[in-house]
């Protein structure tokens, strides 16, 4: 058991089949992965609760972050690439334990937008749409 | 276009199976197939987006294509390099581009001999 710092953690992104590291990221969010339910509720329930079974089916949410943008980055461009160029793209967040965690997931889609803030260096903050869920190191 | 590898990268094993995985641990059984494979330093990959690894400092150009794409001289690939060094052990860092002129000093010839004898790279 140990309390894991975030400094050092590292996004990579597939590019040319190779993963490699996203440099300038500011912060990375893996969104809830939550496996889906229906209620299964039905008339003659002599209780209050509503049941609620799984569809065996989870939505992998997406993967938000923030970057210092640099327009001219060659990394940064792999990443608009796949806005220009749709496809689906391998991405791994290795954590900085002492065992190098890896969170493996794959992006259907990518978004990227730019905030010119004159009181702040120029970011970007980006959204890759999950296939799927994030593979959890289980 | 080709490029070659100047320093170990890695890549998702493609006969790595999160379902398999799931499956196995529901079966009470190890999973022994790893996640990720190393790309060895010196593997040549072809891909149209090869020179986007030369440009990151991972990788030199192997053909005149991914030279010219590249688009960099010997100095901008050597501060890629030692940029990349330090990103991949989580100390970020930006790499600007030094200028815009087309200057395609980083060559295939030039690629063969930096593999030959690679750069060493601080704190890599």
């Amino acid at each position: 058991m140990a309390q894991v710092v975030c400094k050092g953690t590292v996004l990579k992104q597939t590019i040319s089949s190779v993963l490699t590291a996203v440099a300038q990221v500011i912060s990375l969010e893996v969104a809830e992965s939550k496996g889906e339910t229906y209620e299964a509720d039905t008339l003659d329930n002599s209780g209050a609760g509503i049941p609620k079974k799984p569809t065996e089916r989870a939505e992998g949410g997406d993967v938000t972050g923030e970057l210092f943008f640099d327009p001219a980055l060659a990394g940064h461009q792999a990443i608009t690439d796949l806005i220009t160029t749709p496809a689906l793209c391998v991405w791994n967040i290795v954590f900085a334990d002492s065992g190098s965690t890896v969170l493996a997931f794959t992006s259907a889609s990518v978004g990227l937008g730019v905030n010119v803030d004159l009181a702040d260096g120029l970011k970007a903050p980006f959204t890759l749409e999950l296939d799927g869920i994030p593979t959890f190191a289980t | 276009m080709k490029c070659v590898l100047i320093r170990d990268m890695e890549r998702m094993n493609p006969e790595w199976s999160a379902e398999d995985k799931i499956a196995a641990k529901a079966e009470g059984r190890p999973y022994k197939v790893p996640a990720i494979l190393t790309v060895p330093e010196g593997t040549e990959i072809e891909h149209p987006d090869a020179y986007r690894l030369v440009q990151q400092g991972v990788a030199l150009p192997v053909d005149d294509d991914c030279a010219e794409m590249a688009n960099m001289t010997e100095e901008q690939h050597r501060a890629a390099r030692q940029a990349y060094a330090r990103l991949s052990k989580g100390m970020g860092t930006g790499l600007r581009r030094h200028d815009s002129q087309t200057v395609v000093a980083v060559t295939p010839a030039a690629a063969a001999e930096e593999v030959a004898a690679p750069t060493e790279e601080p704190g890599d």
